[in-house]
């Protein structure tokens, strides 16, 4: 299929969007190239952020910091946008935790104000804080952490098997560039001050050099994961592509829909939003110390969107496009695919309403105050899109008869 | 990222079953296995009322006393019974529960960073006196069984935690009878499918209350795993009720009612559909599970001794057979969507 062409039709109108013959295997195909896409943006994004880590150890100072930060911010769009090919592809979800882990308990990596520090209960890792100590005491194993190195640091995540014991990954580079957001459900992100990476005189809070060494090492690790994962995407090569797409192509479209529909309610609608939400609990939202859980959200719903049109817009801005879900099932029912289709759409643009009210001042925390009854209702409005696009996929799955939505144990025998 | 828990809603709601106020009380798609599972549901909610009501009385009884304490026993005892009736709604996608939006006011779990001590202490430190008003407007991490289980086992009932432990405990009543009124009013309507799809041989209710009983399960058993943790790392805090030692207790509890959900007219169902093999098999591991269940009632103390985690493997084995058998064979079987839940992407 000319991907041109293809673009041209579906950018047109969904109704049309059949108006070819397609297959599942050209589905699945597109699908490989989608996720491809999105991790070698990933990727780039990841490297100009180490630069600017770079950049901020040789020369601390607000602009260094402050770049960083804005680098950060620029790499999480696409790898949120990864996100909804996390479950089901089991390569994604046994590697992803190293990367996009949370909620961490921070006081493991650096200093932490411990009146307004909430952790997991029965965590001896919570408060190890790595920047400041060369040992780490494990039970009745101390390990030693004098040099601290990617490899180190990849092996304390989950410490004493909790999930809480993040030492790597975008949460922990945001903790080390933000710090802790004090705030509750106020006004205002973390606020660590550049000094803490300053050497010699000058340094804030102590063990700068360790701090500096702390965020290179987590950075490296991010980047060199990022690669290998784009490599498993690459139609060339024997790698996880490979075996995805050798598969009968259900097998494929059930990744694609068991992803889709996790990331919609169980996660998003629900670890992400409702828990954060009911509980009023700032500790519960994504990115907390940076507050920029709003775009996290709204570009995992964009993920969402981009596998059901078979669409994904780079950060370069240029379009990839081809034989989408939407395009499979509408072949078979196009009255169920123009109603998954409204409801994947509805739902990116209700998310957007907290991309909005937070570029109007009022960040997720803050919409999650226990008074915030406007708040309250723009969260549950986005849960409830949340909702109803699951229904919807599910509904698509019916259609294309896939029944066991689950990949994880679809083969699974007694 | 991984783990908690969303117990209020699920989408199944959303496209297969409708509860509503008003129109006929039978519709015409309902069936038997509905009517018999409303039924249960019924009973059940009956129930809880009538525990947390015995649990409101014998809290207003200790607080009128000088010494509140003399009537522990019989209190943790009263709260055992309601959380024991409360067990049979857990992880509910369709209904009161979910209509209401209730599930979390009652009990908020799992609570991995102790949102529930964090509140309640908060709470404490903010005022001294309290009504259900208070509570109805705060975090539902203090609103329901679990922040009442830290009154009672963790504080102890004191003239200091009265009025705190009185309004959550009227509270989860009046949310208990909440829960059954809506349940006696139900009048249950279901979507019936667009008039171009092929016809199913189940009634869309059918397919509903099958599909309730894979979702009860999943929460079911994220109570069992969660607390194992990975590998050789157990995580007690995790267990469902670690503060009264009454984890495995309630667990079974899960398991029973969920039997008693399957025999109350799914598996005549799948006997009619030509899966009566299937049916027989899903009867006899429920029954195998729950009669090879250990007698300890705290999960805590089976976690921490090598014959305990024995025994906690060996339940293992009968749980994932029975959730092969519910969630990979049955929809399979029938031609059903189970559809999501709360606990995908655990």
């Amino acid at each position: 299929m000319n991907k041109t062409l293809t673009a041209l039709i579906i950018g047109a109108s969904f109704s049309c969007a059949n108006a070819w013959a397609i297959d599942s295997k050209q589905v699945v195909n597109h699908y490989a190239d989608l996720v491809h896409a999105v991790y070698t943006d990933a990727a780039t994004t990841a490297a100009t952020l180490d630069k600017a880590i770079d950049a901020l150890i040789a020369k601390p100072s607000e602009q260094t910091l402050q770049a960083a930060k804005d680098a950060w911010l620029a790499a999480r769009v696409p790898y949120q946008q990864s996100e909804v090919f996390r479950f089901g592809n089991s390569i994604v979800d046994d590697w992803e935790g190293q990367l996009n882990a949370w909620p961490l308990d921070e006081g493991l990596i650096d200093y932490v104000d411990t009146k307004n520090y909430q952790h997991e209960l029965g965590n001896p890792g919570a408060t190890a804080n790595i920047i400041s100590s060369t040992r780490l005491q494990v039970g009745n194993e101390q390990i030693d952490i004098t040099t601290i190195t990617p490899e180190l640091l990849a092996s304390i995540n989950e410490l004493g098997g909790s999930e809480a014991n993040v030492a790597t990954g975008y949460h922990a580079i945001e903790f080390l560039l933000w710090g802790q957001d004090l705030n509750g459900t106020n006004a205002g992100a973390g606020a660590r001050p550049y000094t803490d990476f300053v050497q010699g005189e000058g340094c804030t809070n102590g063990h700068c050099d360790r701090r500096a060494a702390y965020l290179k090492a987590t950075s490296t690790l991010l980047n060199s994961d990022l690669t290998w994962m784009t490599e498993q995407w690459s139609a060339t090569g024997d790698n996880y592509r490979q075996t995805l797409t050798a598969k009968p192509a259900d097998e494929g479209l059930r990744v694609m829909l068991f992803g889709m529909g996790s990331l919609s309610l169980g996660e998003l609608a629900g670890e992400r939003m409702k828990v954060a939400l009911e509980a009023n609990s700032p500790e519960d939202e994504h990115d907390c110390f940076s507050d920029n859980t709003h775009n996290s959200h709204y570009y995992n719903q964009q993920g969402i969107n981009n596998v059901w049109f078979g669409q994904y817009t780079r950060v370069d801005g240029t379009k990839l496009s081809g034989p989408s879900l939407n395009d499979l099932v509408a072949s078979k029912d196009k009255a169920v695919a123009q109603s998954t289709s409204k409801a994947v759409t509805d739902a990116s643009t209700q998310v957007y309403t907290l991309v909005s009210a937070a570029e109007q001042g009022q960040k997720f925390d803050q919409l999650i105050a226990p008074n915030n009854s406007q708040g309250h209702t723009l969260v549950n409005d986005s849960i409830k899109a949340l909702v109803v696009q699951t229904g919807e996929i599910e509904k698509a799955s019916k259609v294309l008869g896939i029944y066991n939505l689950n990949p994880d144990t679809a083969d699974h025998e007694f | 990222m991984h783990l908690s828990s969303l117990t209020g809603f699920s989408c199944a709601t959303a496209l297969l079953f409708l509860l509503t106020v008003s129109g006929p009380a039978k519709s015409a798609a309902s069936t038997d296995l509905a009517e018999q599972a409303i039924q249960l549901k019924q009973q059940q909610a009956k129930q809880l009322v009538s525990q947390s009501q015995q649990l409101t009385k014998l809290l207003e009884q200790a607080c009128t006393r000088q010494a509140p304490d003399t009537q522990s026993p019989q209190l943790k005892q009263a709260w055992q019974q309601t959380m024991l009736a409360w067990v049979p709604f857990q992880g509910e996608t369709i209904g009161p529960v979910h209509d209401l939006d209730i599930a979390w006011a009652m009990q908020f779990w799992p609570d991995k960073k102790n949102l529930t001590g964090r509140k309640v202490n908060a709470l404490q430190d903010s005022q001294s006196t309290f009504s259900e008003a208070d509570i109805s407007q705060a975090s539902v991490a203090v609103q329901g069984l679990g922040a009442l289980e830290l009154l009672l086992f963790e504080q102890g009932i004191s003239a200091d935690n009265c009025t705190l432990s009185q309004a959550i405990g009227t509270h989860i009543a009046s949310n208990a009878k909440r829960l059954q009124q809506t349940w006696q009013q139900a009048k249950l309507s279901y979507h019936q499918p667009a008039a171009n799809q092929v016809k199913h041989p189940l009634s869309a209710a059918d397919r509903a209350w099958i599909s309730e009983l894979s979702h009860q399960l999943s929460f079911a058993n994220k109570k069992f795993h969660l607390p194992l943790g990975k590998g050789e790392h157990v995580k007690p805090y995790q267990a469902e009720s670690w503060r009264s030692a009454r984890s495995m207790a309630q667990l079974k509890q899960s398991y029973a009612s969920l039997h008693q959900l399957f025999l109350s007219g799914i598996n005549r169902q799948l006997q009619q559909q030509g899966a009566g093999q299937l049916a027989s098999e899903i009867d006899q591991t429920f029954t195998d599970l729950l009669a090879n269940w250990p007698e300890q009632a705290s999960m805590v103390s089976l976690l921490q001794s090598d014959q305990g985690l024995a025994k906690l493997y060996r339940l293992r084995i009968d749980i994932e057979r029975l959730t092969y058998l519910i969630q990979e064979a049955m929809p399979v079987a029938l031609k059903i969507v189970i559809g999501f839940n709360a606990t995908d992407g655990d």
